[in-house]
């Protein structure tokens, strides 16, 4: 896949490029940025491919004691094994997944319910917009990771309500992105002229307006989900999000804990694959931000 | 009063080159400039945006911005000494002190955050450590109400302030350490008309009081007509024509002179057509050879693309850097380089 | 001035109802039943419904919102459902630990990553420049509470210089949690420092200082830095707003005996009053954080006062 990418940069088209290509060209131009592509790329079809790398029943929930707490080595488990004896190499395998899965979802969620209300602030403005943006006020006015735990206290904790503690704790940010965005645009001409000649509302919103405030939402997008990975992580390391014995990055760093002293990989080695996740988003999200709007830099 | 036993002129540049280099290109911004400014007279330093007449104001500042701009050659003498080899220490007390510069846009000029009574307090304090807080105050208020600005609003922030007022601070800053040289760069560009009149007549008023040397980088015909005593025109990061101001508004000799005197209405007849220069300012990263004005002039002659002209003198310091003269008039360089 | 702040002390009034009318609605859908969970399994519901009445949780919802919020200004936050204890009391005893260890690390932070920030502009694209870029790009991606079992690891393990753990061995206790918590705002504080004087360093008012004849250093300390301070500010507030939430997981990590330690405890136990209590102290904590920082625009940027005067 890299292959390709790099070729379309070596040969870029005659002529003019549109918007998009020409901040795709900026951002292939941002060594991190790649390279955080490259991560995650392979992060992603890590945890695609988990179930074919690792039998999740044998060999990521089955707890094997006499090969327990075995330190990272080539011949056998190459990270070692916990303190079940299962192999940590499979449950990071297999916790990729689990840490994608509810970070894209929560993200996801949070766009979809924050971006509708923006949306909605932004355009029609007035009583509507006065209400949701006080609602917003109130929820930024809690740190996020204290909602999250909030939520999960109440609805108990297992991967669902994480997902949708998570969610719900993202919602007022991208409702003030799309709505700054949607304020922007809103004035501009296009859009004047397809109310003019009577769009719908919702027409207007979702094929005029959104696609023109694209860029920002995409860069937060990256980085919530950098934010939403680490909130995972922490509320499993709490014992609040994913429930053992299902692997989750966090969970593993908690349980890890308690042989900090004596079995420190089982500590060490979470953590890195939560850190190298999270700083290639970082990455991706920086250069995306310098690639969509350079005026930003 | 004469300072330097060689020089009775303020500021002498001979030579000056000046590059700025990034990593795509080398931008030729000042070539082999020289210029004069006598005690107590106003050069105009006229030419097209992008001539290089900052770079030279800044050059005189010593403040070209590192590390792009390099300072490859020449030499500007301030009071007959040669400020291109001071160190960063006596640079610090020449600049404000000897020598001032009042910038294009007052707007950014000022900085937001501070007060413009602290602002030019500064100035003050920087030069004479002397005096006690209360007494740099007191001379800075009395700075403000030489622009006519009152001292009551020394404490107010630069937002308070009207573009013009915000010149006029600039203008106490820049005055406030009785500098010998003001370089003045497009101090009324970013103004109104009305405002611009008040603006250049009291900075003709402040320079006749303290008998100060002013270098007026403009590219407005008018105000070098009102303010200046001589004219040197700028073209391409050199003096393409120097003079009185009688001798270039009476007899511009240079086709870019006569060029740009020819893109302005004239009054006395309306039905004339306006002359602009053709084509537009060279890449100065990429200078025509010979001449740099050739590709615009209508007189270009196969000699002009090869060979860089030499100054063919007309009485008193009227020159002008041409082949049209070198040849037509080769006899007048000598007849009178005894003047 | 004063009056801008008035305005801005009032405004945080809804917010504080909003938010705690929010954390209410939402433990009301916490399962269990509080009286049978103070009352034992061995209760009988005669009993349970007893307690239920006289705790008030047979009335409606709102009515129980508006009574918690009538003791809520009287100071009184209920009681414990595990320990009986008085929620307020417990709370202010936990809080000033949380508090002086934000103020600590938010301190250290502020004090090393300014310079940092500042210098890595000055020298941009140098050696010095680029490791500070490295480094606190790993900063930002660094969790806390991983970042405390490993200073764990290495310095009270491994070297055996600090506590593991606990608030009572005096400013010792203090070093760890500290960096583990001021280690992500100092790289964010940094980083924020650095592109905004990269900025205001090309400003003309820059350049107009340095043609009065300041030094170098006067003209970036004196101009540049004032006017790079207002963004940095900015980030300097959500950085310790965040210190407020980040403070359940490394405290939980050092057994530090503030408040976040107390929520997680809370919440395991299903204590929902004292959750309720964390959760007031905190968001007040936080907007006032924010308070804080938007009166500091003011003082920093006079066009924002003037807008309020």
């Amino acid at each position: 896949m890299m292959k390709h990418l790099f070729r379309r940069r070596a040969e870029p088209e005659e002529g003019s490029m549109s918007l998009l290509q020409e901040s795709w060209m900026r951002l292939l131009s941002n060594k991190g940025a790649v390279a955080g592509m490259v991560f995650l790329t392979i992060l992603v079809l890590t945890a695609i491919c988990a179930d074919l790398i690792y039998d999740y029943e044998t060999e990521v929930i089955m707890q094997d004691i006499p090969s327990r707490l075995q330190p990272p080595s080539l011949k056998g488990h190459l990270l070692g094994t916990d303190e079940y004896g299962r192999d940590l190499l499979a449950r990071l395998v297999h916790g990729s997944r689990m840490s994608l899965v509810v970070s894209f979802s929560s993200v996801v969620l949070a766009l979809a319910v924050g971006g509708t209300l923006g949306a909605m602030a932004g355009y029609f403005g007035g009583v509507i917009d006065n209400i949701i943006m006080r609602l917003t006020d109130v929820l930024l006015a809690i740190p996020m990771t204290l909602f999250a735990i909030v939520i999960v206290a109440a609805l108990g904790a297992n991967t669902t309500n994480l997902t949708l503690a998570l969610g719900a704790s993202s919602i007022p940010i991208f409702a003030r992105v799309v709505r700054a965005s949607v304020l922007t645009v809103r004035q501009a001409e296009y859009v004047e002229a397809a109310r003019s000649i009577g769009a719908k509302h919702g027409t207007v919103i979702l094929r005029h307006i959104l696609p023109n405030c694209i860029g920002p939402i995409i860069v937060q997008f990256t980085l919530r989900i950098a934010q939403a990975i680490y909130n995972t992580a922490a509320l499993s390391f709490l014992g609040m999000g994913v429930q053992p014995p299902a692997p989750e990055w966090g969970g593993l760093l908690a349980s890890g804990r308690t042989y900090i002293r004596d079995y420190s990989y089982l500590s060490i080695i979470p953590g890195l694959a939560i850190m190298s996740t999270i700083l290639a988003l970082n990455l991706l999200g920086d250069g995306l931000r310098d690639a969509l709007d350079p005026r930003l830099k | 009063m004469v300072i330097g036993s060689q020089s009775n002129n303020t500021l002498e540049i001979r030579d000056l080159v000046v590059e700025y280099r990034t990593r795509e290109r080398v931008v030729h911004a000042v070539n082999s400039l020289s210029l004069t400014v006598g005690r107590g007279q106003t050069l105009g330093l006229v030419g097209e945006t992008g001539a290089g007449k900052t770079t030279t104001g800044l050059a005189v500042m010593g403040l070209i911005p590192k590390p792009a701009g390099v300072v490859l050659g020449g030499a500007i003498l301030l009071n007959g000494e040669d400020v291109l080899h001071k160190s960063d220490r006596e640079m610090k007390q020449i600049r404000g002190k000897t020598v001032s510069m009042i910038f294009q846009d007052p707007m950014s000029s000022l900085n937001p955050v501070m007060s413009i009574e602290r602002q030019i307090s500064e100035a003050i304090r920087a030069h004479d450590r002397s005096l006690t807080r209360s007494q740099v105050l007191q001379k800075a208020h009395e700075m403000l109400e030489m622009v006519g600005i009152p001292r009551d609003r020394g404490s107010e922030y630069p937002h308070q302030f009207s573009g013009g007022m915000k010149q006029r601070v600039v203008i106490a800053m820049a005055l406030s350490c009785k500098p010998d040289l003001i370089i003045a760069d497009e101090p009324t560009t970013a103004l109104d008309v009305t405002i611009q009149a008040q603006v250049l007549g009291l900075m003709k008023d402040l320079k006749d009081q303290y008998r100060t040397s002013m270098v007026m980088i403009t590219h407005d015909l008018g105000i070098v007509a009102e303010t200046c005593d001589s004219v040197s025109v700028m073209y391409a990061g050199s003096i393409v024509e120097h003079g009185t101001l009688h001798d270039v508004f009476d007899d511009p000799l240079h086709p870019y002179t006569k060029g740009l005197f020819g893109s302005l209405p004239r009054l006395d007849d309306r039905r004339a057509k306006l002359q602009p220069i053709k084509g537009l300012m060279p890449d100065p990263s990429n200078l025509p050879t010979g001449c740099t004005f050739w590709p615009r002039c209508d007189h270009a002659k196969d000699v002009c693309r090869v060979e860089k002209p030499n100054p063919t003198y007309f009485g008193g310091e009227h020159f002008v850097n041409c082949h049209l003269f070198n040849e037509e008039i080769s006899g007048a360089r000598t007849v009178n380089m005894g003047d | 001035m004063i009056r801008y702040m008035i305005k801005r002390l009032l405004a945080m009034i809804p917010v504080l109802i909003g938010i705690t009318f929010l954390v209410f609605m939402i433990m009301q859908l916490a399962p269990g039943d509080p009286a049978r969970l103070i009352l034992g399994e061995n209760a009988s519901p005669e009993e349970v419904k007893e307690l239920r009445e006289q705790m008030g949780l047979e009335d409606p919802v709102l009515v129980q919102y508006f009574r918690y919020m009538v003791n809520l200004c009287k100071g009184d936050m209920g009681k414990s459902y595990i320990t009986n204890r008085l929620v307020a009391s417990e709370v202010a005893a936990r809080f000033p630990y949380t508090l002086k260890l934000a103020l600590v690390s938010a301190a250290v932070s502020i004090l090393i990553a300014i310079p940092l920030g500042i210098i890595a502009a000055v020298k941009q694209n140098t050696i010095f420049d680029n490791t500070c870029m490295v480094l606190s790009l790993v900063g930002i991606s660094m969790p806390a509470f991983w970042m405390a079992l490993m200073l764990v690891l290495v310095f009270s393990l491994r070297l055996g210089w600090l506590p593991v753990q606990g608030a009572n061995m005096g400013w010792r206790s203090y070093v760890l949690p500290s960096i583990a918590i001021g280690f992500m705002n100092m790289a964010a504080i940094a980083r924020t420092t650095r592109s905004s004087m990269l900025e205001t360093i090309r400003q003309d008012y820059v350049r107009t200082a340095k043609s009065k004849g300041i030094s170098n250093a006067s003209a970036i300390l004196g101009h540049a830095f004032p006017n790079a301070l207002i963004p940095t500010v900015t980030v300097v507030g959500v950085q310790l707003g965040g210190l407020i939430g980040g403070a359940v997981l490394t405290e939980t990590v050092f057994a530090w005996p503030g408040l976040g330690r107390l929520i997680v405890q809370s919440v395991n136990a299903r204590d929902v009053p004292m959750i309720l209590g964390c959760m007031v102290v905190m968001s007040v904590s936080f907007s006032v954080i924010n308070l804080v920082v938007d009166l500091l625009y003011g003082l920093l940027d006079p066009r924002v006062k003037s807008m309020y005067a």
